[in-house]
């Protein structure tokens, strides 16, 4: 199985170290030469991740990088130890799909309290990134396919939705405001699942996006209109719920009329998936996946 | 005690071998493999300095952020940045190399 890589500003968010002093480290010191994309992006290994934790860990304890630099042959030993070391016990760590599991018979029982301490254990434990990717929304998904195949009630679903909602709003509180670009986002008008946008958010504001959030069902002419006031660099739209071809097609229609000419407009969501030749013909962009957060983000 | 005593500025800095907001050419210089090749031939806009070890870099050798139009951005020493004749960029890179040999010449003749 190839090795799972990140993107610098995941890698910086997983080793709290800001995306310009991994940058600075690696051209001055030399410290990482991680690998490159075809498009030429950086891509971090689980490994450099953790070299860059070290790295933090000594100049947090007054060591000059340039110093801690010349560690890095002790450390990557100790690195391939440790590794070794975990090797032989890989159960030692609680896994997400553990986490994800007794949310899920939490949920089963209406253990709204139950729900929240798993959170809370989620949260403590990783990264916020880490915990959307690998818990938060893999939940959600289970969450709705349970729905959809009747093994939850509305209530059950609502009961574990309101639960993530909260700690994703707290999560963007607490998220980097960003600088260089500027994303407004909002649901289709009739969209009410809103945890996708949410998590777009979250993602874009840990690359350093500037984001307003605009949250579900917003009609077609006031994001226009907020979109003239505010000037963004591009609007990332959310549609979840399954529609006709030719309701999700006037509806995009009418959203994109009411933006500016030559604004970039994204889309994301089931729907949008299941309709991209839709989107291909208005000239709206369907996000796919990881090389679309930094062609967003322009990283 | 947590120490971080790196500097990431966006504002002018006095004694800094560029200005924020100046328009510079990314040009092949460096040798060492670690500069973004997207980057090469691209111009784009000063937004930062970069000191990652304040204490023997600040003010004159940073190294520059620079945002590219739809590239993103990166950072750059700045005998990488078309922003003087290319003889001063070797003088400056000349001198930001002997800085660093003689540094550390000096440690080594410590006991």
């Amino acid at each position: 199985m190839a090795e799972r890589t990140y993107r610098i500003n995941i890698a910086a968010e997983l080793a709290g170290v800001r995306v310009e002093l991994i940058r600075a480290w690696e051209r001055r010191y030399g410290v990482l030469t991680p690998r490159r994309t075809p498009a030429g992006y950086r891509a971090y290994t689980d490994r450099d991740v953790a070299v860059l934790k070290q790295l933090k860990r000594l100049t947090d304890e007054g060591v000059a990088i340039s110093e801690a630099a010349k560690l890095l042959p002790q450390l990557m030993e100790g690195l391939e130890a440790e590794v070794a070391g975990r090797g032989a016990s890989q159960d030692a760590r609680p896994h997400a799909e553990t986490w994800r599991e007794s949310m899920l018979a939490a949920t089963q029982a209406y253990d709204q309290p139950r729900v929240s301490d798993v959170l809370d254990e989620v949260l403590a434990a990783l990264p916020p990134l880490k915990a959307f990717d690998e818990v938060l929304a893999p939940l959600l998904c289970d969450v709705g396919e349970r729905w959809e195949s009747g093994t939850l009630t509305v209530a059950q679903e609502h009961l574990v939705s309101q639960m993530v909602r909260a700690r994703l709003v707290s999560l963007l509180h607490a998220a980097p405001l960003g600088r260089h670009r500027h994303g407004v986002l909002a649901c289709f008008p009739e969209e009410e699942h809103e945890m996708g946008l949410l998590g777009a958010a979250l993602r874009l504001r840990h690359l350093g996006v500037r984001v307003t959030l605009l949250g579900q069902r917003v009609p077609a002419e006031d994001l226009g209109r907020a979109v003239l006031a505010l000037r963004p660099d591009f609007v990332g739209l959310s549609t979840v719920a399954s529609r006709s071809a030719e309701d999700f097609e006037d509806t995009l229609t009418r959203l994109r009329q009411a933006l500016p000419r030559g604004l970039p407009v994204w889309v994301g969501g089931a729907a949008a998936r299941s309709h991209q030749a839709v989107c291909e013909r208005l000239a709206v962009h369907v996000f796919q996946g990881e090389e679309d957060w930094d062609r967003l983000a322009g990283t | 005690m947590i120490q971080d005593p790196s500097l990431i500025i966006c504002h002018d800095v006095d004694g800094a071998p560029v200005r924020i907001g100046a328009k510079v050419k990314v040009v092949p210089h460096s040798e060492d493999g670690t500069i973004s090749q997207r980057f090469l031939g691209q111009t784009g806009i000063v937004v930062g300095l970069v000191f990652d070890d304040p204490a023997t870099q600040y003010p004159d050798d940073p190294l520059i952020q620079v945002l590219v139009e739809g590239l993103g951005e990166d950072l750059f020493f700045p005998e990488e940045l078309e922003l003087a004749p290319e003889w001063a960029r070797n003088r400056i890179a000349q001198h930001r190399q002997a800085v660093r040999t003689g540094g550390r010449s000096s440690l080594e003749r410590l006991p």
